[in-house]
């Protein structure tokens, strides 16, 4: 069992590695396209916006919770809060939801 | 003049100190959730060491403790990270001057969060960029230990409310962004509406949740350099 950890480990290290250092080495040359410079320029807020949604919905143990964290980030990142107060009031709020609806036994 | 190597490393450094300080909790929470799904302790602390990434070590870890094959596991750990290349595609616009041997280095700091803050750094340099994902790397290792450790002990219910840390870092991120720039609202919200129809509608809903991801956000960040292609050198986002 241990080989097999170790091995598969080895195997995400390295389909990890590559995507990220490919492109990096490869491309050496200014891209000239407007387009395509507009495009890598908006691809964070994409790739961050489509990772989030559905998805957070599924990452607490309720739907409810997980909006409710939801709102709780969206409003404290509105009003200017850094990436840590956010994540710790929500998961706050995810905690406290979750108190209510499923009591100490869970 | 340039500033020395040392005043570059510890001005990203503190830079990324705020990611440093998010990650912790993301990485307790999945190796809290690794232990307790059945991994030895330091195959999750060695997962996040060599990794360094959430989604991708996430989906590796399920599939271990299945006991995929090595084929299942790369292929589907390689369909999440396929996201890096575009990151790393548009990074190595900002660092063209770089020799190498330090790309090769420095593509290791490649995720979501450093490739954001790196992108919106004027005149990165290489110091910059490893300070940057130092921090960021030690907090995720450091938060992947405690969690290791702490996996045996702690309540499903903490568990379950760090499960929504890494969204909220994401939310945090994006925000202040589409508050600023009308063409990034656009974006995000058109990779909101790919992303939620590829994760409900029918058929749609049959593809592979990390390729509905590229497809979301390949079509978003399109769409939007179609609609609002960005004047100059520089970019606003």
């Amino acid at each position: 069992m241990t080989v097999y950890y170790l091995l598969m480990v080895l195997v995400m290290a390295v389909v990890t590695y590559i995507p990220r250092a490919f492109p990096l080495a490869l491309c050496r040359k200014p891209i000239k396209s407007r387009f395509v410079r507009s495009f890598l320029e908006y691809m964070p807020i994409a790739v961050l916006a489509a990772m989030t949604f559905p998805a957070i919905f599924t990452s607490t143990a309720s739907v409810l919770s997980a909006s409710i964290g939801m709102v709780v980030a969206l409003v404290f990142s509105y009003l200017g809060f850094n990436l840590l107060p956010v994540a710790l009031l929500s998961s706050a709020a995810v905690f406290i939801t979750e108190f209510v609806q499923f009591g100490w036994h869970f | 003049m340039k500033e020395s190597r040392s005043k570059r490393f510890w001005d990203g450094f503190r830079y990324g100190a705020p990611i440093m300080l998010g990650y912790a909790p993301v990485s307790f929470a999945f190796a809290v959730g690794a232990v307790g799904s059945g991994l030895p302790w330091w195959v999750v602390i060695l997962i996040s060491m060599t990794n360094f990434t959430s989604a991708g070590q996430q989906a590796g870890a399920g599939l271990m403790v299945a006991n995929s094959a090595w084929y299942e596991i790369g292929a589907t750990v390689f369909v999440v990270n396929i996201r890096y290349m575009l990151m790393s595609l548009s990074l190595s616009q900002r660092m063209l001057q770089l020799p190498l041997t330090k790309k090769l280095l420095l593509a290791n700091g490649v995720t979501d969060e450093i490739y954001y803050l790196a992108m919106k750094k004027d005149g990165l340099t290489g110091w910059f960029f490893a300070g940057l994902s130092a921090g960021p790397y030690l907090g995720w290792v450091g938060g992947t230990v405690l969690g290791a450790l702490a996996g045996a002990i702690l309540p499903a219910s903490i568990a379950s409310a760090l499960g929504i840390a890494l969204y909220a870092m994401f939310i945090a991120i994006v925000v202040p962004e589409i508050k600023k720039s009308h063409p990034a609202l656009f974006v995000c919200m058109t990779a909101i509406a790919l992303s939620v129809m590829l994760a409900y509608l029918p058929g749609l809903s049959l593809i592979p949740s990390s390729w509905s991801l590229i497809i979301a956000a390949v079509g978003a960040a399109a769409l939007g350099a179609w609609l609002f292609p960005m004047d100059g050198e520089e970019a606003a986002v």
